[in-house]
């Protein structure tokens, strides 16, 4: 189900294509049929029907639940599956001439060019792509065979293995893609990281300094209360400056609960400045 | 104490200047040149050349001459005293690593007063 949610139904572009593409072969499946005399178009008109809504669906209406769009596919390739299969059927027993299992050959393709599911849904589609014309040849029309000049079903089932091919290739190389994305942006994460700690060290440091002398001076007898304060007042400004520049954005940030804040900082750089301090 | 010296100090931050001129006047009796910028160290060329050691903070701002220039700067126009830099940044940062190449010594902010002191007056420490 995580699958079905992450994947699935983030890709309506591709799902919109893929209808498209479908309604595309579906018409002009039919009106070949249609000029061919073949005696069983029924499930054409339901193809059409239901790719015709299903794109319609998914082109119009904006507030649509994604939870739809895997249904819709399935049903429109459903539906185009069976014309074909019906439609295979009625040429082989009126004795016709013509090219068979073009349906399966046609999803089989425009499922690895588009693919607009996840894998699993991709598979399965092309996987019924592979078999339906070996059982309907084996099994339910054994005629086929010698009709095809024994062709089919092998042709069909090949244009299936390259498409289950070209679909792993795409998906392999769809995660591929984000593994690069993602190592990208976390090297730029870290490179930011980088350069913000070292801006604060830079803004703590030159303060942190400067107390370190006016300490030496009061200590010493060098300056007066008034020169020291004067001083301490403007490294206090400086400290409150980085302090509100963080307080930008705090709002992002959340504290471990009971997380001591040295412990955060020890934990994200290297133990060295903490031990510089303590040697202090 | 040692014989009275000018020390030269380069930092964009003018409190800090302000703060350190005092403690090497104060602490350690000697003569502090400050400038904030490598403009303003090009202005006071005569005696900023005739110093007879310099502190430079290698970064002084964004889009800015760095202390590298500035030690560049200083190189080229015959100064042959001691020259340190100073940085609040990590030695990994790329100007801090800049400097190092030119076989300067750099100082991470903050360093001890003494150690500042044993580079001014070598002599009495």
């Amino acid at each position: 189900m995580s699958e079905f949610n992450k994947e699935a139904f983030s890709q309506v572009k591709p799902l919109k294509t893929f209808l498209l593409a479908v309604v595309c072969a579906e018409i002009i499946g039919f009106l070949h049929w249609l000029n061919r005399d073949v005696s069983i178009l029924w499930p054409w008109y339901i193809a059409l029907t239901v790719s015709v809504l299903g794109l319609l669906w998914v082109s119009f209406v904006k507030t649509r639940s994604k939870i739809w769009d895997i249904p819709i596919f399935y049903s429109v390739c459903a539906s185009y599956l069976l014309a074909g299969g019906v439609t295979t059927y009625s040429v082989v027993h009126q004795g016709l001439e013509a090219e068979l299992f073009t349906t399966f050959k046609n999803l089989a393709l425009i499922m690895a060019l588009i693919a607009p599911t996840p894998l699993w849904a991709s598979f399965s589609v092309v996987l019924v792509c592979l078999f339906a014309p070996t059982l309907q040849s084996l099994i339910m029309s054994p005629i086929i065979a010698n009709y095809s000049n024994s062709t089919e079903p092998w042709l069909t089932m090949s244009y299936s293995i390259v498409s289950l091919i070209a679909l792993k290739y795409r998906f392999d190389s769809k995660i591929t893609e984000r593994q690069e994305i993602q190592a990208d942006l976390e090297k730029k994460m870290k490179q930011d990281f980088s350069e913000v700690s070292l801006a604060v060290r830079d803004l703590t440091n030159t303060p942190l300094q400067s107390l370190d002398f006016i300490i030496d001076m009061l200590r010493e007898g060098k300056i007066s209360p008034k020169e020291a304060s004067d001083m301490l007042e403007k490294v206090h400004y400086r400290l409150k400056e980085v302090m509100y520049a963080f307080g930008e954005n705090k709002k992002d940030v959340s504290l471990e609960k009971g997380r001591d804040s040295f412990e955060i900082i020890y934990s994200k750089f290297s133990k060295s400045h903490y031990h510089h301090l303590s040697q202090d | 104490m040692a014989s009275e010296k000018t020390v030269f100090f380069l930092d964009d931050n003018q409190d800090y200047l302000n703060v350190v001129t005092m403690f090497v006047e104060r602490s350690c009796g000697h003569h502090v040149l400050a400038a904030n910028s490598y403009e303003n160290t090009v202005a006071d060329y005569k005696r900023i050349l005739n110093s007879d050691l310099a502190f430079l903070d290698i970064n002084l701002g964004s889009d800015q001459y760095s202390g590298v220039d500035v030690y560049r700067w200083m190189k080229e126009n015959g100064y042959k005293k001691q020259i340190y830099f100073l940085t609040g940044h990590g030695k990994d940062s790329f100007e801090v690593q800049k400097a190092e190449a030119l076989g300067a010594v750099v100082l991470t902010k903050p360093f001890p007063n003494s150690e500042l002191k044993a580079l001014i007056e070598p002599e009495i420490v």
